[in-house]
């Protein structure tokens, strides 16, 4: 990895590079009082100093409803594939999208292949970018926010320079569009120092180091806070839905009004909506909220780690911020490993 | 191959959703050669009693509405409620949460009496209903999907997902992160969340989610500055019929 600083005042210009050097560039912009990524077209309102954006920038990698497969109903039933390989550049994601996308990348192109999202993938480059946490946040407590891979660029904001680790080819060749020499040891410094003063401002934490969760959770499985927060859980699912870390999905099959022609289709879905665990013969294995929220809690704080060894929580708190609740992972985490249950 | 028979009725509504519905129907499947619309209002004779699929609107609320609807069951294959009043009773069920003695006075006046009504009820409390089409009114692409469906004899959707899934989808700001009230969290779905699109709470139209948690909701929009007379009117403008209401 090399370290090259450049000027604020050259962001514009590397930007309009981006757009004039890709189909398709994304950053985050304001909506109302949130901000989302969206598709540029000059830097004007791309606004980097945000905390989190609505939904993950997971939805250029695993569009919300995704066209597989079009199909038409002739005798031989005949399928088309769908697969998007348009290059695109996702400008300005945190440390904590970054590492949600690496953990993406271990669930859908390494340990399943998943022919979409890779084709994705492969044409995406990423250019990171630091930040503040605010009283949702709590990167601090699941992961480290220095990221040292899954990105082409990254950037630190110094002040009047900008602070760039380049990691690949691709990221070299963009910075190479603007004016910047190499990062002296003072800059470097600079930034240890700034990374320091973000992890002092978390507010929210988990109280015990995240990776023993698994530990704390054995015996914890009729604990009464499960109960708890099913009781003040709708169910309404914005929790999965806005993670960037969620990658659960369900399939339909729409015909055309035409009847003769139609797409298989892919859809964001998961464990806090009722009817994700309902069966044929209208069983549903996970029938209430408490046992749901149960659920995501061991999907984020164990599971994943038997199989991936990584949390599968970057504390971007965006499921905390959207609950109609409040309900949070770091509420469960903090009363799980403070108290114990006869 | 002959074309299913269709036909509308309606009952206690606006015949807004069946307005809506027949458009959407001649534009895209009576062209497109899918269907036979056979009866639409107009008293029917009996050689036109032989449909395929009758979509009923509006709820139940009068003695005399009972044999009626009963007559359309037994002489329809399928039968599909449309429109809130149809699926859930909708805000004709409001008049539930009040006396019906009052209720009758405050909209006959002197000549209650000539108007005798029972508590208002959705149609499936009468007779047994194939399907549902939700809202107020009906979604055009919610409706036409479902057709499709039953022209291939499948259920209609469930829509047991909540509006905050496609609200969420579309990444529209939320109204209660933004100090604001919305009925989403326990609404069903279906609709593209098209209230809290334009920046407009949900209130409920398509009717609530299999098992709702009205209790968090109600604390929810409690916190989010209601009181408890406008929580009330929040959950019962499309959901004040109690199957209580009838017994
Ligand atoms: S956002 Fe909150 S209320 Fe909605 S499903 Fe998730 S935990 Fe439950
Ligand atoms: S569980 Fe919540 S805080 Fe953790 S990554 Fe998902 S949305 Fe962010
Ligand atoms: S605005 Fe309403 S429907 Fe949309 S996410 Fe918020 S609560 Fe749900």
């Amino acid at each position: 990895m090399k370290q090259f600083i450049f000027q604020k005042s050259r962001m514009k210009e590397l930007i309009s590079y981006l757009i004039s050097a890709y189909p398709s560039v994304y950053a985050p912009v304001p909506r109302g009082k949130h901000f989302v990524f969206d598709k540029i077209a000059d830097a004007s309102n791309v606004e980097f100093k945000y905390i989190r954006t609505i939904l993950p920038p997971k939805k250029y990698l695993m569009p919300q409803h995704e066209a597989l497969v079009n199909f038409t109903l002739t005798e031989n039933l005949e399928f088309k594939e769908e697969l998007v390989t348009d290059r695109q550049v996702i400008l300005g994601v945190r440390p904590g999208d970054i590492r949600a996308i690496k953990l993406l990348d271990d669930v859908m192109m390494n340990r399943n292949k998943d022919r979409n999202y890779i084709a994705r993938r492969e044409n995406t480059v990423i250019i990171g970018i630091d930040g503040i946490p605010d009283e949702y946040s709590y990167e601090d407590s699941v992961m480290d926010l220095k990221v040292e891979e899954g990105f082409d660029l990254f950037m630190t904001d110094l002040g009047n320079m900008i602070l760039v680790d380049v990691a690949t080819e691709e990221g070299m060749k963009i910075i190479n569009s603007i004016e910047h020499e190499p990062a002296t040891e003072r800059y470097l410094n600079l930034r240890e120092n700034i990374l320091n003063s973000q992890r002092e401002m978390f507010t929210a934490r988990i109280d015990i180091q995240a990776k023993l969760l698994p530990l704390v959770l054995e015996g914890k499985w009729n604990h009464p806070i499960w109960e708890e927060m099913g009781r003040k859980c709708l169910s309404c699912g914005q929790c999965i839905l806005v993670c960037p870390t969620c990658y659960c999905f369900n399939v339909t099959d729409d015909m055309a009004l035409s009847m003769e022609e139609g797409t298989r289709t892919r859809h964001w879905d998961g464990c806090q909506l009722a009817d994700f665990t309902l069966v044929g013969h209208g069983e549903n294995f996970r029938d209430n909220a408490a046992a749901r929220i149960r659920h995501r809690f061991h999907r984020k704080f164990k599971y994943h780690l038997d199989v991936f060894s990584e949390i599968f929580c970057t504390g971007c708190g965006r499921c905390w911020e959207t609950c109609p609740s409040e309900i949070n992972l770091v509420e469960i985490a903090n009363a799980l490993s403070s108290e114990e249950v006869e | 191959m002959s074309k299913p028979r269709i036909a509308f009725f309606d009952f206690a509504s606006c015949e807004g959703c069946q307005l809506e519905a027949i458009n959407f129907v001649e534009e895209f499947l009576v062209l497109l050669g899918h269907v036979d619309i056979v009866q639409f209002r107009e008293a029917i004779t009996e050689a036109e009693w032989d449909i395929d699929v009758s979509f009923v609107e509006g709820s139940i609320t009068r003695e005399q509405d009972i044999p009626r609807l009963e007559e359309i069951r037994e002489n329809s294959k399928v039968v599909i409620a449309l429109g809130a009043c149809a699926c859930t009773g909708g805000v004709n069920a409001i008049k539930n949460t009040r006396p019906l003695e009052d209720v009758r006075a405050d909209v006959y006046g002197d000549k209650k009496d000539w108007f005798p009504t029972f508590p208002t009820r959705p149609i499936d409390q009468v007779i047994k209903v194939d399907g549902y089409i939700y809202g107020c009114p009906i979604d055009r692409n919610d409706f036409l999907k479902n057709v499709q469906l039953i022209l291939q004899g499948k259920k209609t959707l469930r829509h047991n997902d909540p509006v905050c899934v496609e609200c969420r989808l579309k990444e529209n700001e939320c109204l209660l992160t933004l100090g604001k009230p919305c009925m989403g969290p326990i609404t069903r779905g279906g609709c593209g969340a098209i209230d809290p699109t334009f920046g407009h709470p949900c209130t409920g139209c398509r009717g609530l989610v299999d098992d709702p948690n009205e209790n968090a909701a109600m604390d929810v929009l409690a916190e989010n500055g209601l009181t408890v007379e406008d929580i009330k009117s929040y959950m019962t403008i499309f959901n004040a019929f109690r199957p209580e209401d009838i017994q």
